[in-house]
């Protein structure tokens, strides 16, 4: 019996694999056809990105530069996807945390040791804010969330703009190029694992979180909870779950998340704060968690694919003219294909012939 | 200032404004009475938006540019109705990925065809004109406001009056708002849900079509990378909160419209205009809240 279960396991994960795998061959067809219409070969501008993503020590630093805040971003959308909350201000959440820790980098003065981690917790908390507010509507007053933090991802994005301008007191005249926050002072800044890159130890913050929400989902009670919710609610409201201090806890958790991403990306990356300066970042992080099916440990490897695809394609920009939204395009193309239930298919297609067989036998008799 | 909010320049800007947005609206409007949960409509609006410049491009008229426009909106909603109807799909991960692929996509078409990146501008890509309505123009306020607008805004009004007698005066808006609030009923009537469900997402598909059509062919003529800018949402929360009534929502879309135009207007005074920028999101999210609170309201008496 035992044995039995074992292999059924293993039959879906490989149908699961192939599916991807399938998928992938499929979204580079279809990439071969784009860039030949652009008039390029897709075998030179595969050799860029190749050549961008892992070919040189500076291009595996761009790879993990941009990866890591795919892992981040992904994460925070696991954690509220999981639980059935569709939470896709993501983006505006970062802008916000983003900020809060620019400034928190330039105008604090503190030890090293000190001065990352309280830039990160200011980040997160005012990303978590930020997300206070699709949070208590929705309980509240039943706004659908997901539409309330598209809106305010637009918001987010204009306002924060608009703080730099006040804290800064800039005329609204000014080069848009300057807009930006005063540099961090260097005891904020991460350090770089690979030289001359914008790789740092961001990455390993990104791990340690996504470790943690794996850990915390695998093992802990309060995971359990918050996945109960999302995967019925009405039986984790007789189960005795508060619905309503879970909904605003994951929510929240979710906003801290994307605000710590936001501080990551300024204490490592950036070291000051320009407005829209995360373009799709948060989007990224949606896209990676519908792909990885949410869970935690998927979403680091593809982010890590992400953060090549990236990387190689700015290489591909440079030396094959070819336009990197190709790759944006690809991705979501991607994420279409994974989003097919093949076996709801399956399933269709079988009751269909069923219902055929019939037939003919109506027919014969 | 207090002039200025209800100037007719604001006024006459929030009608120009509102044809695009009120036209998404109403096509998500059955998308919304169906029961179709479509995030996606922000990429038809952008996708037609694209061919309906290019379709004006090609054959120097407007008109087929609404052809264009139309056509890849039906032809952006079979693929939405194919994933979500037939693949069992997801339907806000599909909407997610149409819309960040559209971006991308109607980008790299420009440069394909265009050969230019950022803008198209071009003398051959023709707008639609403005019409002038004989009697109107003697009434003095509503005249200036609603005479000399361009044709698609006529067109929009008009489809706003003709979608509200369809849904609720013909069986085939019966069946629509049917398959919405009782699908196994429907089915045990003998009326096919898929079938409408499919109708439904097709008239989605025609009227975003012509809401992108406004965007690029109602004066200016122009095409700019990701034009729609939320467009498709704000249409999708018009939907919303009008309950999937095409008057009601088209009543939202004239607020959003007036914030927009607004914002237009307010950039002269000494508001800084990021935050005069963000009215039209800010005051979406008001908008929601205070109709659910009305309906929470009801719900306890």
């Amino acid at each position: 019996m035992k044995k039995k279960i074992n292999f059924k396991i293993s039959q879906t994960t490989r149908l699961e694999i192939l599916k991807y795998f399938v998928s992938a061959l499929l979204v580079m067809a279809i990439g071969s056809v784009i860039i030949l219409s652009q008039g390029n070969s897709p075998l030179e501008a595969l050799k860029a990105m190749i050549a961008g993503s892992v070919g040189s020590p500076s291009a595996i630093g761009t790879t993990i530069r941009w990866a890591t805040p795919s892992i981040i971003t992904g994460i925070a959308a696991v954690v509220a996807f999981k639980s059935g909350i569709w939470n896709c201000g993501i983006e505006g959440q970062m802008y916000f945390g983003a900020f809060a820790a620019a400034i928190a980098g330039s105008a604090i003065t503190l030890p090293r040791f000190l001065h990352i981690p309280v830039c990160l917790i200011i980040g997160g908390l005012a990303g978590m804010a930020f997300a206070f507010i699709p949070a208590i509507l929705k309980l509240k007053l039943n706004v659908n969330e997901l539409i309330c933090t598209l809106m305010l991802n637009y918001a987010a994005n204009l306002f924060t703009e608009y703080l730099v301008f006040k804290y800064m007191g800039f005329d609204a005249s000014e080069l848009a190029d300057a807009i930006a926050t005063p540099d961090m002072s260097q005891t904020a800044r991460l350090s770089v694992i690979i030289p001359k890159t914008s790789a740092t130890t961001a990455f390993f913050i990104a791990i340690g979180i996504a470790v943690i929400i794996y850990l915390l989902y695998r093992y802990t009670v309060k995971g359990y909870e918050l996945k109960q919710v999302g995967e019925n609610l009405r039986f984790s409201k007789y189960g005795g779950i508060n619905y309503k201090r879970t909904f605003i806890m994951i929510f929240l958790l979710s906003g801290f998340i994307s605000g710590v991403c936001g501080g990551t990306e300024m204490t490592g990356a950036f070291g000051k704060f320009r407005p829209a300066f995360a373009t799709n970042l948060g989007w990224d992080g949606v896209m990676i968690a519908s792909i990885a099916k949410n869970n935690p440990l998927a979403v680091i490897l593809i982010s890590i694919i992400w953060g090549m695809l990236k990387a190689g394609s700015f290489q591909m920009e440079r030396t094959t003219s070819t336009n990197r939204l190709v790759v944006m395009v690809l991705q979501s193309v991607f994420v279409l294909l994974v989003a097919i239930d093949y076996e709801a298919l399956f399933k269709h297609f079988k009751e269909k012939s069923q219902i055929r067989r019939l037939r003919i036998q109506k027919e014969e008799v | 200032m207090f002039q200025l909010l209800f100037s007719i320049s604001t006024l006459s800007a929030m009608i120009r404004l509102s044809a695009p947005i009120a036209l998404a609206a109403v096509g998500s409007a059955y998308g919304h009475k169906a029961k179709i949960f479509n995030i996606g409509l922000e990429s038809y609006v952008l996708t037609s938006a694209f061919f309906a410049t290019w379709g004006s491009y090609l054959f120097e008229n407007a008109m087929m540019g609404l052809v264009f426009g139309v056509v890849s909106g039906v032809v952006m909603s079979a693929v939405f109705g194919t994933f979500v109807l037939h693949f069992k799909s997801d339907p806000i991960v599909i909407g997610i990925a149409m819309n960040l692929s559209a971006w991308g996509f109607t980008t790299l078409l420009m440069y394909n065809i265009f050969h230019t990146r950022g803008s198209v501008m071009d003398s051959r890509i023709k707008s639609f004109s403005t019409i002038s309505i004989p009697l109107l123009d003697r009434i003095p306020f509503i005249g200036s406001i609603l005479n000399n607008q361009n044709a698609l805004v006529y067109l929009a009004f008009l489809v706003v009056v003709i979608a509200q007698i369809v849904m609720y005066k013909t069986p085939f808006g019966l069946r629509i708002r049917g398959v919405g609030s009782n699908e196994e009923a429907m089915q045990s009537a003998g009326v096919s849900v898929l079938k409408y469900k499919w109708a439904s997402l097709i008239v989605t598909g025609v009227l975003a079509g012509a809401a992108g059509t406004c965007l690029p062919l109602c004066g200016i003529s122009m095409f700019t990378e990701n034009m729609s800018a939320g467009k498709g949402f704000l249409a999708v929360s018009a939907a919303r909160i009008g309950k999937g009534d095409p008057l009601k929502s088209f009543l939202a879309c004239l607020i959003f419209a007036f914030a927009d135009a607004l914002s237009v207007g307010l950039q002269g005074f000494s508001i800084p205009s990021q935050l005069v920028l963000t009215a039209p999101y800010i005051i979406t999210v008001l908008v929601m809240c205070l109709t659910n609170l009305g309906e929470l309201r009801k719900e306890s008496v």
